[in-house]
């Protein structure tokens, strides 16, 4: 986990190294998430254990460029129940957990509004670490893969002055990735959260 | 520049929570309790009406390269469970010398016990017992007929315990074989957890025991 935490970061620096101009927005997202399709199999709870921080660059009329780190943490306490397998059955409760470290690239395109709210775009895509836990009373089963996903959102953002504004947005998130009882990670998120323009350099 | 370090802080910050991972899960340490079962499915356990079982329950403790078999405190609470959920499915309880249909085994562990996974359906666990009478001090107690423990256990899966386990199983006599008299385990029931306190261990082993035998309403007659 460590390691994986270490690549993302340096990562993160390097994308940082490149020669920016113009307006740079960085954004600080709280985000929650709740699984749908057959992820919702494996675990169906609505996580309030999200955040997304991100930062972007102006690459044409209403364009930005950037990228995005993002973690959420699905988890889930099943009542004590038994399964069955093969020539025989277990009884116990079950914990499901999902931890989604993804980062992104994100291209974003903000509608041109003359108020203070401003509706946007945005196509983020990138590579993601998964750690998944499945938890039989005291058996860990764990499981742990990268993999490419995707995340369309839309988004309004409330101007509080000229630098600063509250982001709200709503995004559906896709991995491939198949573990236990589901073929893909899917998940619908909305986020709150603070952006910063800064248009010194 | 300034504002790039604090962006920078910013992602630090939050790589470090992303590494905060797992609440506390377990609200008590009854939560951690798994009953388990495993049998025979070529098996017609309605042609089985008649069991024996031990007069005491085994605990297996490891001792530098051997395992020490001692009677078990919660000998008679185990006991009392098992003959309560066999008799309610049906079965007869004989004595040892009645020629019964199964003969009933149970131990209480406190090892590190390790069953392999054996995928492929194939049973034959190749542990066998012997039918020894006179093992372990006891007219109907038959012991493990000396082998190793760790070994033979087949299942679809692998795990290992560091905790307090009850051990059932179920042997067939009725279809031992004819040349070697060995009899084959057709059913083991399991009840594992942690046993860091003894609060509330009997309903927790009684449960255990009660739940080994609800998920197997192929034994009832």
């Amino acid at each position: 986990m460590i390691n994986n935490m270490k690549k993302l970061v340096l990562v993160s620096l390097s994308m940082m190294c490149f020669v920016s101009f113009g307006q740079r927005i960085y954004n600080f997202n709280y985000s929650t998430g709740m699984p749908i399709g057959t992820y919702s199999d494996y675990v169906s709870e609505y996580s309030w254990q999200g955040f997304e921080v991100g930062y972007q660059k102006d690459v044409g009329t209403n364009l930005t460029l950037g990228f995005s780190y993002r973690w959420q943490k699905f988890y889930e306490k099943k009542d004590r129940a038994t399964y069955e397998f093969e020539n025989g059955a277990i009884t116990s409760n079950l914990y499901t957990y999902s931890f989604i470290n993804n980062l992104n690239v994100t291209l974003n395109y903000y509608m041109d509004n003359a108020s203070r709210i401003t509706p946007y775009f945005s196509l983020a895509a990138g590579p993601a670490f998964v750690e998944n836990r499945l938890v039989i009373g005291f058996i860990d089963l764990d499981d742990s893969s990268w993999k490419i996903g995707m995340s369309p959102q839309v988004g309004v953002i409330m101007d509080i002055n000229d630098s600063f504004g509250i982001d709200l947005k709503c995004n559906y998130n896709y991995l491939p990735l198949q573990y236990q009882r589901f073929s893909s990670i899917q998940f619908v998120g909305a986020s709150i959260g603070l952006v910063w323009r800064d248009s010194s350099f | 520049m300034y504002k790039g370090v604090v962006f920078l802080l910013l992602m630090c910050v939050a790589v470090f929570m992303g590494c905060v991972k797992y609440s506390d899960q377990y609200d008590e340490e009854k939560d951690r309790d798994v009953s388990l079962t495993y049998y025979d499915n070529t098996i017609d356990f309605s042609q089985y009406s008649t069991y024996a079982i031990v007069e005491y329950v085994g605990a297996v403790q490891a001792d530098s390269d051997s395992l020490i078999v001692t009677t078990s405190e919660k000998s008679t609470l185990i006991l009392d469970k098992i003959n309560e959920n066999l008799t309610g499915y049906g079965l007869e309880q004989v004595p040892s010398a009645a020629n019964p249909d199964l003969l009933i085994n149970a131990h209480v562990l406190n090892l590190d016990v390790e069953y392999s996974s054996y995928y492929g359906g194939y049973w034959d666990m190749g542990y066998y017992y012997s039918y020894d009478p006179y093992y372990y001090g006891s007219p109907s107690y038959w012991g493990y007929g000396g082998y190793s423990y760790y070994y033979p256990y087949s299942y679809g899966y692998t795990y290992s315990s560091t905790y307090g386990s009850v051990l059932m199983e179920m042997i067939d006599s009725k279809n031992r074989n004819g040349i070697t008299s060995q009899m084959k385990m057709i059913w083991t029931g399991i009840v594992a957890g942690t046993v860091n306190s003894t609060l509330g261990l009997d309903q927790r082993i009684t449960s255990g025991i009660d739940e080994c035998f609800t998920q197997s309403p192929y034994l009832g007659n």
